[in-house]
């Protein structure tokens, strides 16, 4: 029995040193890349020189329309306004009352901290359509907080003022947890030092903190805008007739008019690529006028009075604004309705059973989607660490990124029209589809944690196993592997909650299949409002189980920090 | 010219789930006195320091300068220059912009601030690199740059605080180093009250006026380091200013300040004059350096001698100054003696010789037996 097991052992063995020879690795380097190039960069060059090829038939639709002249283009442009103008407001509100948390969840110990810094995530997990739909109810009803003061009608419309607040919401955990990453990052012992060098605290931020965090800070505010001005699955819900851009693409994929939805798309991912080239590029060099020092001021402002305001502000700011808005759904399918939440699920249009075939759905697209962006990922991350190619890799590191940048709606589309008929003609609309959109945006969430855990292991661990025998594949197996599991399992489930939340890119490459997000938007159209309501909650506490998944994965364990 | 306070500490508690907490420590620093801490990582030395600097808040206790309780100063009031252990230059300021932090940020007259950086970046051989910034300088100059930073906050206070200042150093320039702080400290025109942290008991030695011993939180002994090395007051204390042999024992009989000690059957060693008194019957650990030893390669009378150990020599290191030799004793022990490396000592004592070892009544010392337990663990510990 041992002597068999020993066997398949030699085997495995041989196997891997065999493949550990470099031109397996050749092969699987070129694999991880082409597929990146393909699933990823292919679309979005794609579509430029789509736009550039038929620039007459965009011309004629866009710019000449027979009947309507230059309609569509100031659709667009009106669209692209207000897209910029609320995603500028909503990351300035998110600054203000996001870095007094990030320092609250750095700076200070209290009881609870940890309790409170899961709830500043949770935006996070929800699927943003059902994130738009609570919006709407607290804001926008008269269920919601209109009720409270006996009014009939919400205090809000559906337009730019809930589409404001939804977003301040969503981009909120972006914006605190880039700041709180830098935070972290940077040693208290610098603001020690300035304390006992004479500043109070005040100046300590101003003179000492800022200046070490404004690249992650810039970084993160420029992250949080980009989402913003890509978000289409909760700002469909809220924004009545005020559409925004990605909005607007979304409306011509369903009207057919291609030529004028890629032009959009082409513009929004450009706008999008610039804004991320801003952030590896141009960041280092932006400066703030902070050498000038007010002394008497600040040192007023430093008082304890001040910095107990300032923490208790933002935690109230956060509970009334941030959290409960965005839980007010799980409260609204317990009120009495009418008619009655069961009747209408039990309707004679099906829609429990149309739930549920969603809900499969929606958690086959998210598995299919998550195991082959591991397969293609975690090479890419090994690719990107350990390869030495100089340029090529920190030129990798930066294309990862941009499906993070660009709309996923934009993303969709171009996707359609590279695999899809206008372009390759492998896949139509459907769910392979919507797999290879959801591979897409998922990759860099993939990515991202599994790259940090390889940068941050030790190196030596890997050398010492390749003195002591393990060929390359084998060291893998048995030291990279299980160092590197945490990141791989808290990849795995960030991409799996992003696809099962994902609305824009499913709505334009879904053909006839629907996800949880999308009949949620459907239902809310149809204003069956119960049903919008049921189906966000299931798809929310799925969402709750993942995130505390993911937060259990990604602490800090002893065995890794050795 | 300066009033430099003198620093005194009152019952301060200070609590910590892990380590690190302190546990009833006061102390009083005289003006113009270099004091180290001196202890083990984790025994509380950078929280006392950060209480005194105001970093940390005490759960009780008193801190007092000048007989004045500061205690609830907030750190940016005290005026006091801290190096850090790593020194914590602000790494996106230069040269000069740090030197010069605490000038600025206290809004004082900008071209005085930039002639007292110059002055003291002149003293500390900083030369015309104002400009650069922390990344680009080497180890020690960095050290200079967090010493003239710290020494531009202590108009009116003249203390500075070092946590552990040389640790980041390589050897041969912490020798230098050290020299140079303790000069400085001592110059006529800074006078200065120095608190220095450091584990390392020869730094310790060399730059002190007087060295607390600090271990779990308590002050285990405060003196100058002579008396630290000669008086020791515990055997933690005697164990960690020098390698030592102990034989744990019996009093067996006490005539005026001599002690008979029986250590195994049949032996007995003699100690003159111990710090602690003890009765006949009383448990204690008898405790030797290991370069108190003499050596002998034919026996020695014990008319000539007291305290004699036989044992055979089963190993021989060489450390340059001193040889050391571990000796398998007849009595059943297995020690380490130290003998000065003059010409011709490894030749008269090879390995599996015979020898006779001596030491000095009045150079042993006495302290109550802690139990072979605590005695084990104290020895391994460090």
């Amino acid at each position: 029995m041992r002597q068999e097991k020993n066997q398949w052992n030699t085997k495995v063995l041989a196997v891997e040193k065999e493949l550990s020879k470099p031109r397996y690795r050749k092969i699987m380097d070129a694999i991880t890349i082409g597929f990146f190039i393909f699933v990823i960069i292919g679309p979005i060059i794609n579509i430029f020189s789509t736009v550039f090829v038929s620039w007459d038939e965009i011309q004629s639709s866009v710019f000449n329309d027979s009947l309507t002249g230059d309609l569509q283009w100031q659709i667009m442009g009106t669209a692209l306004i207000r897209s910029f103008c609320i995603a500028g407001l909503a990351v300035v509100i998110d600054l203000i009352i996001g870095l007094p948390m990030a320092i609250l969840l750095t700076r200070f110990e209290f009881r609870g901290k940890n309790f409170l810094d899961a709830m500043v995530d949770l935006p996070l997990a929800i699927p943003t359509s059902a994130l738009g739909f609570s919006v709407y109810l607290f804001w926008g009803s008269p269920s919601g907080i209109a009720g409270l003061f006996g009014l009939d009608v919400g205090f809000f419309s559906p337009g730019p003022m809930l589409i404001l607040i939804t977003h301040v919401i969503f981009t909120y955990p972006f914006i605190v947890r880039s700041l709180k990453i830098v935070l972290q990052e940077t040693p208290k012992v610098y603001e020690d030092a300035a304390t006992t060098l004479g500043a109070p605290g005040f100046t300590v931020f101003r003179t000492i903190t800022s200046p070490l965090v404004k690249e992650g800070i810039i970084a993160g505010v420029i992250l949080a805008f980009a989402r913003s001005l890509g978000e289409t699955g909760a700002t469909i819900i809220v924004a009545g007739l005020y559409e925004t851009a990605p909005l607007v693409i979304v409306k011509m994929r369903r009207a057919l008019d291609i030529p004028a939805a890629a032009f959009l798309s082409m513009i929004l991912i450009g706008i999008c690529l610039v804004l991320l080239a801003t952030i590896k590029f141009l960041s280092r060099r932006v400066g703030f006028p902070l050498k000038k020092i007010w002394p008497t001021g600040e040192r007023f402002l430093s008082k304890p009075f001040f910095r107990k305001a300032r923490n208790i502000l933002a935690v109230v700011i956060f509970i009334v604004f941030i959290f409960i808005t965005s839980m007010f759904i799980l409260t609204y399918v317990f009120q009495p309705q009418d008619p009655p939440l069961w009747e209408e699920l039990y309707g004679a249009d099906l829609k429990w059973a149309y739930l549920w075939t969603s809900l499969m759905n929606s958690f086959l697209i998210g598995g299919v989607t998550t195991l082959i962006v591991m397969a293609t990922g975690i090479p890419m991350a090994f690719i990107i660490v350990n390869r030495k190619w100089k340029k090529v890799n920190s030129l990798l590191d930066t294309l990862i990124d941009i499906p993070l940048a660009i709309p996923s709606a934009a993303l969709g589309f171009a996707t359609f029209m590279f695999w899809g008929p206008p372009g390759l003609n492998i896949f139509f609309p459907g769910f392979w589809l919507i797999v290879w959109v959801h591979v897409a945006f998922t990759f860099p969430y993939m990515i991202r944690p599994v790259i940090s855990i390889i940068q941050k292991s030790n190196k030596g661990l890997e050398d010492a196993s390749r003195t002591l025998g393990a060929s390359n594949l084998t060291t893998f197996r048995r030291i990279t592997l299980p160092i590197i599991k945490n990141g791989i399992l808290a990849g795995a489930i960030m991409a799996f909650a992003r696809s099962l939340g994902e609305t824009g890119a499913t709505l334009v490459v879904m053909g006839d299949v629907r996800t949880i997000p999308v009949i949620i938007v459907d239902w809310v159209e149809a204003q069956a409002m119960g049903s919008a309501a049921f189906a966000s909650v299931i798809i929310i506490l799925f969402a709750f189980v993942l995130l505390l998944i993911l937060r259990y994965v990604s602490k800090p364990r002893r065995v890794l920090n050795a | 010219m300066k009033n430099i306070p003198e620093i005194r500490l009152e019952h301060i508690v200070k609590r910590y789930r892990g380590e690190g907490g302190l546990n009833d420590v006061s102390l009083t620093i005289q003006d113009g006195e270099y004091f180290t801490l001196l202890g083990n990582t984790g025994g509380g030395k950078t929280t006392l320091l950060h209480i005194i600097a105001g970093l940390v808040k005490p759960d009780a206790g008193q801190v007092l300068f000048d007989g004045m309780d500061i205690t609830k100063k907030k750190p940016y009031e005290r005026n006091l220059g801290l190096v850090f252990e790593n020194y914590a230059l602000f790494p996106h300021m230069s040269i000069d912009e740090n030197i010069s932090y605490s000038h600025r940020v206290k809004g004082y007259d900008p071209q005085e601030t930039t002639q007292i950086s110059r002055e003291f970046q002149h003293m500390l051989r900083l030369y015309d690199r104002e400009k650069a910034i922390p990344s680009e300088l080497s180890g020690g100059m960095q050290q200079r740059v967090a010493l003239g930073r710290a020494l531009m906050n202590m108009e009116g206070s003249g203390i500075l605080l070092l946590d552990e200042p040389f640790k980041a150093l390589d050897a041969g320039l912490r020798m230098n180093l050290r020299v140079e702080i303790r000069n400085l400290a001592k110059s006529e025109k800074l006078k200065l009250t120095v608190i220095h942290i450091t584990n390392d008991m020869t730094e310790a030695m060399m730059v002190s006026d007087r060295i607390a011993l600090i271990r779990d939180g308590k002050i285990i002994q405060i003196g100058t380091p002579k008396e630290m090395y000669y008086q020791p007051a515990s055997l933690f204390v005697a164990y960690f200013f020098s390698d030592t042999v102990y034989f744990p024992g019996i009093v067996a009989t006490v005539e005026d300040s001599s002690y008979s000690v029986i250590v195994a059957k049949d032996v007995a060693f003699k100690v003159d004059n111990p710090i602690t008194k003890f009765q006949p019957g009383d448990g204690v650990v008898l405790v030797v350096r290991n370069d108190y030893f003499k050596i002998y390669a034919e026996p020695v009378s014990s008319e000539d001698k007291d305290n004699i150990l036989t044992g055979k020599i089963s190993s021989i290191k060489f450390m340059g100054p001193f040889i050391r030799f571990s000796v398998i004793l007849e009595i059943g022990f297995l020690i380490a003696v130290d003998i000065a490396s003059t010409h011709g000592v490894r030749e008269k004592f090879p390995e599996g010789q015979n020898v006779w070892l001596t030491f000095n009544p009045k150079k042993a010392f006495l302290f109550p037996d802690p139990g072979e337990e605590k005695l084990k663990e104290l020895y391994f510990e460090i």
